[in-house]
């Protein structure tokens, strides 16, 4: 499972999601918008339904970072 | 643009370090700042244009996380699998091994330094031995107090070891580099990717044919090759020693087991936390596609 083919097949099958709304975070998505990161979620339960859990934390947001984020994704094999 | 990796004879002249930390990126790095990066590395090049992009970056230790495209949640078997097992007379060699340590006290002096020494033969003069890093992925590891790693033990460039020359040619790799990664109890190194720079360094340097090769970044391999990295267990596994792949971990291994593993995308990281030394062997080369490797095939040696 590599990010950018993901990243690619999320976008492709999302309307509205472009590449720059889904970023890579030490193996999580991460997203500015909450309302993408839900659209992808949805997505990510049905392609793994049944093998893997899809989680949903909010993340902490650096002072060193430039912009702030509102959710992040990430698998875990059931 | 002055180099911030160097080679090996090169190190002692030019190696620069970052000594401002502001210049540092920092821990967890910026989403849209690993981005920038991932596209810049994603641009075609030959290997020679990519091991010299590398060899100039200020910040080695942003474009291996960026290089990473592992998603949490990747199965085991695309993370850490068995390749191998080593049938030897494991003890006579950690005898060696040991013994070798004990004479050369690696496992006392091993503070992972700006020594200028790097893989050198002579152990006597190794009280303070680095292995080779980018300057600004060591000066990130010391920041979060990393200071302590594993020793390397070199075996292709000396005639210490044959035995373990014999099985560093069993897995028929070309430029092949061998060395015992040995951590002493207390040692940790981490977590990071690799592009296993120093052999593809050494087989650009040397291969024109491999120079001039565009790169893969999404595969970190030359078209057509495959960078290999295999690590056969020396010795028995001791509780409290710690080789973890992200969410997934390699455990509770025999002497002559020998795994392959996702070096490419899925960060690393290893402990010592036993009371006993954890010595692997780390052989690294280059295969071509169709070699049993790059197949994931199994094979079982006696030697």
């Amino acid at each position: 499972m590599i990010f950018i083919e993901l990243r690619d097949e999320i976008v492709k099958n999302i309307p509205g999601v472009q590449h720059k709304d889904v970023l890579l975070l030490e193996g999580k998505l991460i997203f500015k918008k909450k309302a993408t990161s839900e659209s992808v979620k949805k997505y990510l339960q049905e392609k793994f339904d049944g093998t893997h859990e899809v989680i949903e934390n909010q993340p902490r947001n650096w002072p060193h970072w430039g912009a702030t984020y509102a959710s992040e994704l990430y698998l875990r094999i059931i | 643009m002055q180099g911030f990796r160097v080679s090996a004879e090169q190190i002692d002249k030019t190696q620069v370090r970052i000594k401002d930390h502001n210049h540092l990126h920092v821990h967890p790095y910026d989403p849209e700042v690993l981005e920038k990066v991932r596209q810049d590395m994603f641009k075609p090049r030959t290997c020679k244009e990519f091991i010299d992009w590398i060899d100039t970056h200020p910040h080695y230790d942003v474009v291996a996380e960026a290089s990473s495209q592992y998603i949490r949640g990747t199965d085991r078997d695309e993370v850490v699998w068995n390749c191998a097992e080593v049938q030897t007379d494991w003890k006579a060699i950690m005898d060696k091994v040991s013994s070798y340590a004990k004479e050369n006290n690696v496992d006392m002096n091993f503070n992972t330094d700006y020594t200028k020494e790097w893989r050198i033969n002579n152990m006597e003069e190794q009280n303070t031995f680095v292995p080779f890093r980018h300057n600004s992925e060591l000066d990130n590891q010391h920041k979060h107090g990393f200071k302590k790693q594993y020793q390397l033990i070199e075996v292709t460039l000396t005639e210490i070891f044959p035995e373990l020359k014999d099985i560093e040619n069993l897995f028929e790799m070309h430029w092949t580099k061998t060395d015992i990664n040995y951590q002493p109890t207390s040692g940790a190194f981490p977590r990071h990717v690799d592009f296993l720079a120093t052999t593809f360094k050494r087989a650009i340097d040397n291969d024109p044919e491999i120079a001039n090769t565009m790169y893969d970044p999404m595969t970190k391999n030359p078209v057509g090759w495959r960078l290999k990295r295999v690590l056969v267990a020396m010795d028995n596994w001791y509780p409290g020693q710690l080789f973890g792949f992200e969410e997934h971990t390699w455990s509770n291994w025999k002497a002559g087991q020998t795994i392959d593993f996702n070096w490419n995308h899925c960060r690393h990281a290893t402990a010592n936390s036993g009371y006993n030394a954890r010595p692997l062997l780390k052989i690294t080369g280059l295969v071509r596609d169709d070699h049993w490797l790059a197949k994931k095939q199994f094979r079982t040696f006696k030697i």
